[in-house]
């Protein structure tokens, strides 16, 4: 009788042993890890025609030149992130036109691009540490605390029988991240 | 007032959505170059310097300042422009039917101009024709030019009609 | 007699269960998957051979082992105060080595789809598992740093 019940024990014991075995939590069949996927988008570019490239009254056969650092000078301002590198590409005019259709010739001399990392409300802004480029070129520079201003300067040559009236263009200004 | 133009106009670039493309979003803004072109100098002879009839060996003087018988140019442009005036001065009249000519002369006080704060018996100010002047154009962008002169027939000079053209070449400085 | 047969046989069930207790896996997470700096309207793609860039995980077991890999959780967009970013994960996107030291730039088994259970033995020193992915950020993306997560689990297949 003694040995039967020593059977069934050992039996129960077995059968225990064999369903703890089955259960996967006790045995560490398997594990788990969290990782993570993170992007930072940055700022996107804003480009800002802040002031015309002013020439004012010229006089026949008087070429009229403004500089890219004095009050008249054409004015963007760029805003952007932190001190990422950017291009900047302008596209230049090769004349000014009248509502009349006639046209005066405006060239770009190579000293006439200024660019420096600050908020310029005009070209008297830009200090010594400005760089001057060739606006007939695309310039990469670096942003300063998310901006940047650009100075244009230009030389208009109205012929001597240029009619009077209001001449005007486009210049137009085009940056994007180089991803620098 | 200088007519100050601003556009600003933003083209946002779609991006080519293929995986690894290098395209850049843009931003674009654009200014304008803006000039205004001043009316144009004109001169007009209005008078001619006029010595009438004179007496051989008899040298004739007529006055800047002598209404109808001084020279007088009209000069008109953009008000309070500067300009440079230049004579060109003959030294003879030559006659009309035979090869025969008359000195004519101009002293360093014989040209005169109005900007409008004068007139011609009282101009603004007294010229050297004989020097290149600059000088501003009124308030209204008038300026008159008087000529006077002397012509000095010999005893011997031979009856007829003598002309010469004076010329005054006008510019803006662009001051 | 019979006593004696089953006292051994629970003997051998119980040195198999401590065997198999001593044979589990780990698996750490080693890298993030890292986009950077990315622009607005510019797509972007880490590949799983991209060092520092690509999510990595280390899988230590015993060499042999055969295990399933399973991510059980894959982003399709990337978070930031509700504003979202589409991230796409390729059916070629994962990669592994069981090499002692794994070349991720160059690694065996590549192209594996991240989406579908991926089966394995671990080498001498584990299993090293990448997974690459794009983000395409749209023109007017907001700025800022977005993040999601990525789970993975390693089972023992029994094989």
């Amino acid at each position: 009788m003694l040995e039967v019940r020593n059977n069934t024990r050992w039996l129960k014991a077995a059968v225990i042993a064999v369903l703890l075995l089955a259960s996967p939590s006790l045995v560490k069949a398997q594990d788990a890890a969290t990782g993570t996927a993170t992007a930072t988008v940055v700022a996107a570019l804003q480009v800002t025609a802040t002031a015309s490239l002013a020439f004012g009254s010229v006089i026949q056969g008087v070429p009229t030149t403004i500089a890219p650092t004095s009050a008249s000078a054409g004015i963007f301002n760029i805003v952007g992130s932190g001190t990422l590198e950017i291009l900047i590409n302008l596209v230049l005019p090769e004349y000014l036109s009248s509502s009349s259709g006639d046209r005066m010739v405006i060239t770009f001399a190579p000293t006439d691009g200024e660019f420096e990392g600050l908020v310029a409300a005009d070209g008297t802004d830009f200090t010594a540490g400005s760089t001057t480029f060739n606006p007939y070129t695309t310039l990469t520079a670096n942003l300063v605390a998310n901006s940047g201003a650009v100075g244009l300067g230009g030389k208009v040559y109205p012929s001597e029988n240029q009619s009077a009236g209001a001449y005007t263009a486009d210049v137009t200004l085009m940056v994007s991240y180089t991803g620098n | 007032m200088r007519p100050l133009y601003l556009r600003l106009v933003a083209t946002v670039v779609c991006a080519i959505l293929a995986l690894g493309g290098s395209s850049a979003a843009q931003e674009v803004a654009t200014i304008q170059a803006t000039a205004t072109v001043v009316s144009g100098l004109t001169v007009v002879g209005a008078n001619n310097l006029q010595f009438g009839t004179v007496t051989p060996g008899v040298p004739t003087t007529v006055d800047k300042a002598a209404v109808t018988s001084a020279g007088r140019w009209d000069i008109s442009g953009t008000a309070g422009s500067e300009i440079s005036v230049t004579f060109t001065l003959p030294l003879i009249l030559d006659n009309t039917s035979s090869p025969t000519s008359m000195p004519i002369s101009f002293s360093a006080t014989d040209a005169s101009y109005n900007d409008g704060t004068g007139s011609q018996s009282s101009p603004t100010g007294v010229l050297d024709p004989a020097a290149p002047q600059t000088l501003r154009l009124g308030t209204v962008g008038l300026l008159e030019i008087f000529i006077g002169g002397t012509v000095s027939p010999t005893i011997s000079q031979g009856g007829g009609d003598y002309t010469a053209d004076v010329t005054i070449t006008v510019a803006y400085t662009g001051n | 007699m019979p006593r004696s047969v089953f006292r051994l046989g629970f003997g051998f069930l119980m040195l198999l269960g401590l065997a198999m207790t001593s044979s589990g896996q780990t698996i750490t997470t080693t890298n993030n998957l890292v986009f950077g700096l990315v622009y607005p309207g510019q797509p972007k793609q880490i590949l799983p051979t991209a060092v520092g860039e690509a999510g990595e995980w280390l899988i230590a077991g015993n060499e042999g082992d055969e295990v399933r890999i399973t991510f059980t959780t894959l982003p399709t967009y990337l978070n930031l105060n509700g504003v979202n970013v589409s991230v796409v994960i390729s059916e070629t996107d994962a990669a592994l080595d069981t090499a002692a030291v794994p070349n991720q730039t160059s690694p065996p088994v590549s192209g594996l789809d991240p989406w579908q259970p991926i089966i394995y033995r671990l080498g001498a020193n584990g299993l090293t598992l990448w997974l690459g992915g794009s983000i395409i950020p749209r023109q007017a993306q907001a700025e800022g740093d977005y993040s999601n997560l990525i789970q993975v689990q390693v089972e023992y297949t029994g094989n």
